[in-house]
This record gives structure tokens, sequence and C-alpha cells, in this order.
């Protein structure tokens, strides 16, 4: 296994919030790693920073490095659009955009340049079977994201994500607005993802961190207090806040 | 794409692995009753040396059930009797293991002094066929999930329990008449032991197979 992201002494302020508290984390390349947290604890914060999401808050300060295969991400020359390509997201709620099936797809390689047809119908056809989701809407390509269910316009929202091509997938709680059978389908399909990309998972579900993940990064007030694999975490965690939280202790 | 692939996956492996440890079991107590029979060393031997790769698979099951539980917290009671189950039968295939390993011990020791004790008590021999077949039929019941002869199992174990009896009184006749044959007729009235606690597990884990299909043990629902 090779570090896909590594992270160095990084900090995050929003204004006078010191919201990342040195942040020192390698993630494994076609991995799971999943970050776990009582709320405001800075985990989805510091998803944010590994494909640069947070520049878009205003007020936001950020110091320390995010390497993506060992380049800095936080580096003046780095292209955000590019960065964005490698490193894609997927957020809690669904948000296909008002268009068709279709379009949803093509929209990420049209922006980066693909116009031929048989192209952009072979990346459909690529993505939406990548993301479980092909047979349910081959039939109906052509009618509005919106008129699917949660859970299908999530892996809708995961095929979007892959029809770039990206390297890594964050997802922010991807599953916290699908009811159970919705849940399960999206996590087996982060199982078959990790084949070919690096997958990082925020979630407030400790069982769905416990079954799916390889690594679990424990989170607390902007610091990460441990991380590991996931096995370890769940039977011999090292910090007692990591084993007083994940026992439902606090948070 | 099916529900649960991963976790199913998971299950049928715990499955596999507990079928091999009872094959291996039985195996081990072919073995030692063969050995005993030709008095082959190596056969004898050989149940040692195997007793302990059947403790490494109990341990691996263990950690297999003990991984599920913490990973997949199984909630579905099908689920959670499967992995309880195979965790209380682990107990029982890992004793019989042992007692397998007892009895090949003693023949150890009569084919080192160049005794034949079997020979004592004829009903032993039937009473170790009946055992074996209980053995291999607990695993065949475990195996194929079967119920019925999960059950039947449990039924044949009154059995064995009556040809302990008998042996005892065979071999106690035995020393009446002539205490020279003391040493063998010990060495036999603990082997037979060993093969009525030998039923008595195959009983258990019929209970087990039992469990995982219905909830109930020993008549009792418990899940």
């Amino acid at each position: 296994m090779s570090t896909k992201i590594s992270t160095k002494n990084l900090n995050l302020w929003y204004g006078e919030n010191h919201a990342l508290k040195n942040i020192n984390l390698d993630i494994e390349a076609g991995s799971i790693t999943a970050f776990i947290g009582p709320s405001g604890c800075g985990k989805s914060t510091y998803l944010k920073t590994i494909n640069r999401m947070n520049d878009l808050v205003k007020g936001v300060r950020i110091q320390g490095e995010v390497l993506l295969d060992g380049e800095n991400i936080y580096a003046p020359s780095v292209d955000v659009t590019l960065l964005r390509k490698k490193v894609g997201m997927v957020f809690q709620r669904p948000n296909p955009f008002p268009m068709s099936i279709y379009d949803n797809i093509a929209y990420g390689p049209r922006i980066h340049g693909i116009k031929n047809k048989a192209q952009l119908d072979e990346i459909v056809e690529k993505s939406l079977k990548g993301a479980a989701l092909w047979d349910d809407v081959k039939d109906r390509l052509k009618s509005s994201g919106l008129g699917l269910s949660g859970g299908q316009q999530q892996r809708l929202c995961i095929a979007r994500a892959m029809a770039v091509e990206p390297e890594v997938i964050l997802m922010d709680e991807p599953t916290s607005a699908l009811d159970p059978i919705s849940t399960m389908r999206i996590e087996e399909l982060m199982a078959d993802l990790k084949k070919h990309y690096t997958v990082v998972i925020v979630t407030h579900n400790m069982q769905q961190a416990a079954r799916i993940s390889d690594t679990t990064a424990f989170f607390l007030v902007g610091e990460m207090v441990e991380c590991d694999k996931t096995d370890v975490i769940f039977s011999m965690p090292k910090d007692k806040r990591t084993e007083d939280y994940i026992t439902g202790r606090f948070g | 794409m099916t529900m649960r692939r991963i976790f199913d996956q998971e299950l049928d492996l715990l499955h596999q692995d507990i079928v091999a440890m009872g094959n291996s079991v039985h195996n081990a107590l072919m073995l030692a009753f063969q050995g005993m029979e030709s008095r082959n060393v190596d056969q004898l031997m050989q149940v040692t040396a195997d007793d302990k790769r059947v403790n490494e698979m109990e341990k691996k099951i263990e950690a297999r059930c003990l991984r599920l539980l913490m990973k997949q917290q199984p909630v579905v009671a099908t689920d959670l009797r499967a992995v309880s189950a195979t965790l209380k039968l682990t107990t029982d295939l890992e004793r019989i293991g042992d007692q397998a390993q007892d009895i090949a011990d003693i023949g150890l020791i009569f084919c080192g002094e160049g005794r034949f004790p079997l020979q004592v008590s004829p009903k032993m021999k039937e009473m170790a066929q009946a055992t074996l077949q209980m053995v291999s039929d607990a695993m065949t019941a475990l195996a194929g999930f079967d119920l019925a002869l999960a059950k039947e199992v449990q039924g044949r174990d009154d059995q064995v329990d009556q040809l302990f009896v008998e042996v005892k009184k065979e071999l106690a006749d035995k020393l009446k008449k002539d205490e020279s044959t003391a040493d063998d007729v010990l060495d036999v009235m603990m082997i037979s032991k060993y093969l009525e606690r030998i039923a008595d597990h195959s009983v258990n884990v019929c209970e087990w197979v039992e469990f995982f299909q219905t909830g109930i043990h020993q008549t009792t629902k418990i899940l």
C-alpha cells in the first residue's frame, strides 16, 4: 500500500475559530478511510481541505500541507479545477443537477472538453454501471435525475463523481439521508469503489465505519485524536477519549 | 447486486471453517482408533500433531466470529444465531479433538509397553463404532444444516451411554476373574469414558445446529 494523501501540520481557522489543530495523517491508496467524531469536531472540515472546498468559505485561513501523490495541493501553481477532477466529492444530501440522468453524468466530462457523443455515451454507461445504477435507469436516461428515489439519486451523484475519472472520492455522510436498504447498497458500492479509487468518508454512524472502512480516524474539537486500522480502533483504541466516544459515553 | 453481499460472504467462510474443523476432529478420532487397532505408532503420533492444528482452527474461528460481531453487529436473529452457535459449538469440536488425542496418548503408552488391551473388551469396539458414527453424522448435520439428522443424532446418545454401562460391567467381570488384567482394564475404562464424553459433545454440536435453525436450545427458546 502506498500513501495517496499525506497531511502535514495542517491548521485551519474560520475567522477566530481554530477548526483544525495541527492535523497529521496519511491516507493509503485503494482503501476506505472513515472519519468519525461528534458534530463540530472538524471531520467534515478536514475532508473538505482534501479538494480545497474550504477555499470557498469566507474568512478561512489554512496553514500546513496536504500532499496528493506527494504534491502540495495548496501550492500556488495548483489548478483547483483539475484538483477537483482528481478528487471528487459526494455530499450528505443527494444533489443531482436539474437535468436528465444522462446530462448529469456527462456534465463533468463536457466541462473537461469531451464533446464526442459516442465517447460521452461510453462514459455515461461505464459510470452508471460503476455506481450500480445502470440496470435501474438504462431505459430512461433522458428523464430527469430529480425523478429518481433518494438512494438512486445518491448513486447518480457517485456516478457523476466517477465520470471524470477521479483518483480519490470524498464522501460527506453519504447515507445519512437514506433508508437502510439504500444505505446498504451504497456501502456495498463503496467496497467495490476502493478497488479503483481511494475513498474517504465522513460518517456519524459508527457501525458504518466499522463495517466498511479499513482505517478509522477519530476527531474531537479540531484535533485528530487517533487514527489506526478500523479493527484496532473498535477493539483496542489507544486513547481513552476514542473508547468513550465509540462506546457512546459522550458525543 | 445482492444485498449484504460482504456479510454473507463472511458467514459462508465462517461455515466453511467450522465444517473443516469438524472434519479434522472426526478424522483425528478415526486415526486414533485405527492406530490403536493396528498398533501403528505413526498414526497415533499424527493425532497429537493434528490436534495442534485443530486448536489453531478454533482460535481462527473465534477471531472470525468476534470480528463479525464487531464489524457487522448483526441485528437479525438468523445472523446472531449463526455467529453465536458457531462460537459455542467450536468449543465442543475442540473438546472432541482433545479427547481423540487423549485416546491416542493411551494407545501410545500400551504400544510402548507391548500390551494389547482392546482385547479385554469386545463391547468397547462396538461403543467406539457407535460414537464415531455419531461424530460423523453430527458433522454431516452441521455441514448441511440438517435439522432432522441433528435431532436423530441427539437421540442416539442413550445407546452409547448403555454401551458404556455394558463395557464397565465387562471390565469389572474381567478384573474380578484375573487381577493381572488391571492395567489393561483401567486403560480401556479411560478410553470408554472419553468415548462417552465425545458422544455428549456430538450431541452438543447437534443441539447448536438445531438452535441455529430454530432458536431453540435444549427445548428452550433462547433467541
